[in-house]
């Protein structure tokens, strides 16, 4: 039987403590822990993306990272893109430009959109396809997804579409 | 058809017939009732905006809760 530990984070603007396994998966933790299932387990080997969530604003791939990493750290999934105004514009630009097919790699690539636009705001499409390249898309070829990143970029800055 | 009908119309579009439409009444609230995450409202946003010919605000889509509270947004922001 593992040891546990307890650790304290922020998830999604609410504090929470919790006793785990010091090695158990964050994705686990999520999906199975705390019933926060919009967060995806696709390659479970780093690969894909799909498991992408933020901590303290960086994009991290929740399947190759222990839950005792996330000791006072601030964590936002899927569930808690709408608390920020940039996350509304960011899923209203995927749905707007018709950037969902079957959603699996969505909330993955919504994340990194908004960390991406946090790092540059106004990113070119070759910089998006940069920014967007650990999360894969079985469905959409991209182009989509690069419109509405694009969009997101542009509702977000305020300013005009070219 | 009234704003009311359109409405329930366009929730059960964004729903993709997950839902029974007796479901639908004024006091429904979008997320804890309906089965609406964060993505199907922005999917009902974008119906909305498009059926009515608006440009909505995502913070005042957010913060209509209910069905009644959207039903009342459009009421008051509709085109004549």
């Amino acid at each position: 039987m593992s040891s546990t530990v307890t650790i304290r984070f922020d998830l999604n603007g609410r504090e929470r403590v919790l006793d785990t396994a010091p090695d158990r998966r964050v994705l686990d933790l999520l999906r199975e822990d705390l019933g926060l299932t919009g967060t995806k387990e696709g390659c479970g080997s780093g690969e894909c993306g799909a498991c992408t969530i933020l901590v303290d604003g960086e994009s991290r791939l929740a399947c190759l990272m222990l839950a005792a990493q996330l000791q006072g750290t601030q964590v936002t999934t899927v569930e808690g893109l709408e608390l920020f105004s940039e996350g509304r514009a960011i899923q209203h630009a995927f749905v707007r430009e018709g950037a969902v097919q079957c959603g699996f790699c969505t909330p993955g690539m919504e994340l990194a959109t908004l960390a991406l636009l946090r790092r540059e705001p106004r990113p070119t499409r070759e910089r998006i396809r940069e920014g967007l390249s650990g999360n894969l898309c079985r469905c959409t070829g991209y182009v989509k997804i690069v419109d509405a990143v694009e969009r997101a970029a542009t509702d977000i800055g305020g300013g005009e579409r070219e | 058809m009234t704003t009311t009908e359109k409405v329930h119309e366009l929730i059960l579009k964004a729903r993709k017939g997950q839902l029974s439409p007796e479901k639908i009444k004024p006091e429904a609230d979008l997320l804890n009732d309906l089965g609406f995450d964060s993505l199907a409202r922005m999917e009902l946003l974008v119906l909305t905006e498009d059926a009515f010919g608006l440009t909505i605000s995502k913070e005042d889509a957010v913060a209509a809760r209910t069905v009644g509270q959207m039903i009342a947004y459009l009421e008051s922001h509709k085109k004549a």
